[in-house]
């Protein structure tokens, strides 16, 4: 071989080493670039947000304050006008027409359904009123609408173990239970004309029994039960504006209510 | 041959500095992203208390507002409703050995529930009624039951509480009269 083709041999070999070395430290260089690059803007965005942050803070802590200086100024316009009475008087009035947000346990879902019954057409003025009734006793109480021309009267039969007793104390005597019973008769009177009274309802009567097990004959071994009448009360009014009816509490109705019998009385021990 | 290891050690040197940078620059990253967050946090941490205290300088101040007792304050923020009124005054002067709670059924008829091992005397009765009334409208409280555990409950009506003119200042006979 000549010594010319050997040098330019070399010649090459160089360069390409030279080139592998600067492309490498290229590739290095931009590397570090790119990389250092995203570390500044990564500094430039975290250093950015807390100035941010801060005047977010800043604004909310005004805005706070604000709120709080005329909540403040209101407190004392509300003590001076007395707007916490105001406001419970008009809770007060919102729960008498049974507003539905109100609405939490069984009984006030019942009511609404009684209110909801009560303006159903399909069913009839006799059928309303049976319907409602259902609604208003306990249940396994007898039922009977009669009409009379214009207006309706009900009677009710309320078997006395499904007359629902306070049980939060630990023992119920009778007068526990004369109570219960005065009670849910009251109750059941005043839901009926409530809902009742723009079916022509004209009286109600409710009558609390025992069933009780009978031997007519000792010899005869089987028994027999009969209805032990313990309480009836009952009311009559022509008041068809189920709002007067809503607005009274079941005080005013036992008030009202002329009670017919009274077993109650007679067994009651005085206390 | 000799040159082509040479470039070979180049090459490799590269990619090994290469993951050093890498690894540097993703660790002086996340360095710099947790001391922010920690500067955050401790910021964050900061405002927390003061909101809370300032919370409670508003609440305070908002307080003495309605009222320097605290029977005054709850009576006279329009913010609390029937039901919390009841709860509050029910358990707000609490008989020995007693338990309160109020509910409301039936819309509007509000009752307190009073609890105790032993049946209260009437006199204690009197001054938890009126402990009651003297704030509530007697005319929003349907019931005061008092429940003896294992004993029957002695319940006073809203008629019997509306009999009394003035609770704040109705003596303990006219409330035994009218009620018990």
């Amino acid at each position: 071989m000549s010594p010319k083709p050997k040098k330019a041999g070399a010649d090459r070999e160089r360069l390409i080493s030279i080139s592998v070395l600067v492309l490498c430290l290229v590739s290095l260089a931009v590397h570090v670039g790119i990389r250092a690059a995203m570390v500044l803007s990564l500094k430039h965005q975290l250093k950015k947000d807390a100035p941010a942050e801060l005047q977010a803070r800043e604004q909310e802590v005004r805005e706070d304050e604000a709120q709080f200086q005329a909540a403040l100024a209101d407190a004392a316009g509300a003590v001076q006008e007395g707007r916490a009475a105001k406001v419970r008087a008009e809770e007060f009035r919102r729960r008498q027409g049974m507003e539905e947000s109100f609405a939490q346990s069984l009984e006030e879902k019942r009511l609404l359904e009684m209110a909801r019954l009560s303006r159903e057409s399909s069913l009839g003025k006799v059928g309303v009123l049976e319907e409602l009734a259902k609604l208003a006793s306990p249940r396994s109480s007898g039922i009977r609408v009669r009409r009379e021309g214009k207006w309706s009267s009900m009677e009710l039969a309320v078997p006395l173990s499904e007359v629902p007793v306070d049980t939060r104390g630990g023992r119920q005597d009778t007068e526990d239970l004369h109570r219960a019973v005065r009670w849910t008769v009251a109750g059941i009177i005043r839901d009926l004309f409530a809902f009742g009274a723009a079916q022509d309802l004209q009286s109600v009567e409710v009558a609390v029994l025992k069933r009780v097990d009978v031997s007519r004959d000792s010899a005869v071994p089987e028994t027999r039960q009969e209805y032990l009448e313990f309480y009836r009360a009952g009311l009559a009014s022509r008041s068809s504006n189920p709002e007067v009816w809503l607005s009274i509490g079941r005080p005013d109705v036992l008030r009202m209510m002329s009670v017919q019998h009274d077993e109650f009385g007679r067994i009651m021990p005085r206390r | 041959m000799e040159s082509w290891s040479r470039r070979m050690v180049v090459a490799a040197a590269t990619l090994v500095l290469h993951a050093v940078i890498f690894l540097g620059f993703h660790y002086y990253e996340q360095s710099l992203k947790q001391t922010y967050a920690r500067e955050s946090q401790a910021r964050h941490r900061q405002w927390k208390r003061e909101d809370q205290e300032r919370e409670k300088k508003l609440q305070q101040a908002m307080n003495e507002q309605y009222g320097r007792a605290p029977e005054e304050r709850v009576y006279h923020n329009p913010a609390m409703d029937l039901k919390q009124l009841l709860s509050f005054f029910a358990q707000r002067n609490l008989p020995k050995a007693c338990e309160a709670s109020a509910g409301v059924d039936r819309f509007t008829e509000f009752s307190v529930y009073l609890k105790c091992v032993r049946p209260p005397a009437k006199e204690v009765r009197t001054q938890y009624l009126r402990s009651i009334l003297a704030w509530v409208d007697p005319a929003y409280v349907f019931q005061v039951a008092f429940i003896e555990e294992d004993g029957p409950t002695i319940v006073a009506e809203q008629p019997c509480l509306l009999k009394v003119k003035n609770w704040s200042s109705a003596r303990d006979s006219e409330i035994i009269r009218a009620c018990f």
